[in-house]
């Protein structure tokens, strides 16, 4: 099922490509490039700016308070699949 | 087992491959490119290019935190355009973005398509690597096909906006799938811990 992680959103290296940012369930951060279909966020951030967003994923195992996810991409530190906090993730 | 050019076609009339903007023409005209080759369909390159800076900083994949962020504060986004092309010159690194969107869909069904990217033997006899790791797309997939570019020639290259760079064959993935079994492999509970 999908759902909208919580995440910081700045812009990337291209045009529709976006750097986010987010937290693993312990507080560890992750990082990756993700396009603008895969995203939600009150406004573009701008160069050198940063907004707080979200970001698609698809919901897997949750046990606990305890989350599965599916990124749209890989992330640099973790491969594409992490876990995060339910309380992270919106419908 | 590889796609043929007509399987390519087949596939996105089905919808399980999908490629924005659909190359075209489809079939060989007089005096006209056609990027269907036998088993593979052609690329192109976009209209911008990320120069990566040189600097003293380092970038430590181990270390937890915004990499995405580093990466992108240490580049420069340029514009190119088919009168002011982009002179990659020798030894030089840069990225660039394919022109077409690339999706391999699964929402179809099996059998699931996987991909690869390729460079153009063209391109290698100047010396010009278009994508030089990682060139698999895995069944899923969705964007654009980041170009991983580099001047290994003696002389400079000119990379032009939507110049066919690379060439993606097709591939059948025999069996269903799991999201990315190898994280749960590795552990038995949701939170990871084991």
């Amino acid at each position: 099922m999908e759902g909208w992680l919580s995440c910081k959103i700045s812009l990337g290296q291209f045009t529709g490509e976006y750097a986010i940012r987010g937290i693993l369930f312990d507080g560890t951060e992750f990082s990756l490039f993700a396009e603008k279909n895969d995203l939600k966020f009150p406004e573009e951030p701008t160069t050198g700016s940063t907004v707080d967003g979200r970001i698609r994923v698809i919901r897997g195992p949750i046990k606990d308070n305890f989350v599965l996810v599916t990124l749209p991409q890989p992330t640099f530190e973790n491969g594409q699949t992490i876990t995060v906090r339910t309380d992270q993730v919106e419908n | 087992m590889i796609l043929s050019n007509l399987e390519i076609q087949k596939a996105l009339d089905e919808g399980k491959l999908i490629i924005d903007p659909e190359p075209s023409p489809r079939n060989p005209e007089h005096q006209k490119y056609c990027p269907y080759n036998t088993t593979a369909v052609d690329l192109r390159l976009g209209h911008e290019i990320s120069v990566p800076e040189t600097g003293t900083f380092a970038y430590d994949l181990t270390s937890p935190g915004a990499i995405s962020d580093l990466i992108r504060k240490h580049s420069k986004r340029l514009i190119i355009t088919k009168d002011q092309p982009y002179r990659l010159e020798p030894h030089r690194f840069v990225l660039g973005r394919t022109l077409e969107r690339v999706e391999l869909s699964t929402r179809k069904g099996p059998p699931y398509l996987a991909g690869r990217i390729e460079g153009k033997s063209s391109r290698a006899r100047c010396g010009v690597l278009v994508h030089f790791t990682a060139p698999t797309i895995h069944a899923g997939w969705a964007g654009h096909l980041t170009l991983e570019m580099i001047n290994l020639g003696p002389t400079t290259f000119l990379l032009v906006p939507e110049m066919p760079i690379a060439q993606l064959i097709l591939e059948q993935v025999h069996g269903e799938l799991v999201p990315n079994p190898s994280q749960f492999q590795n552990q038995s509970t949701p939170e990871g811990l084991v």
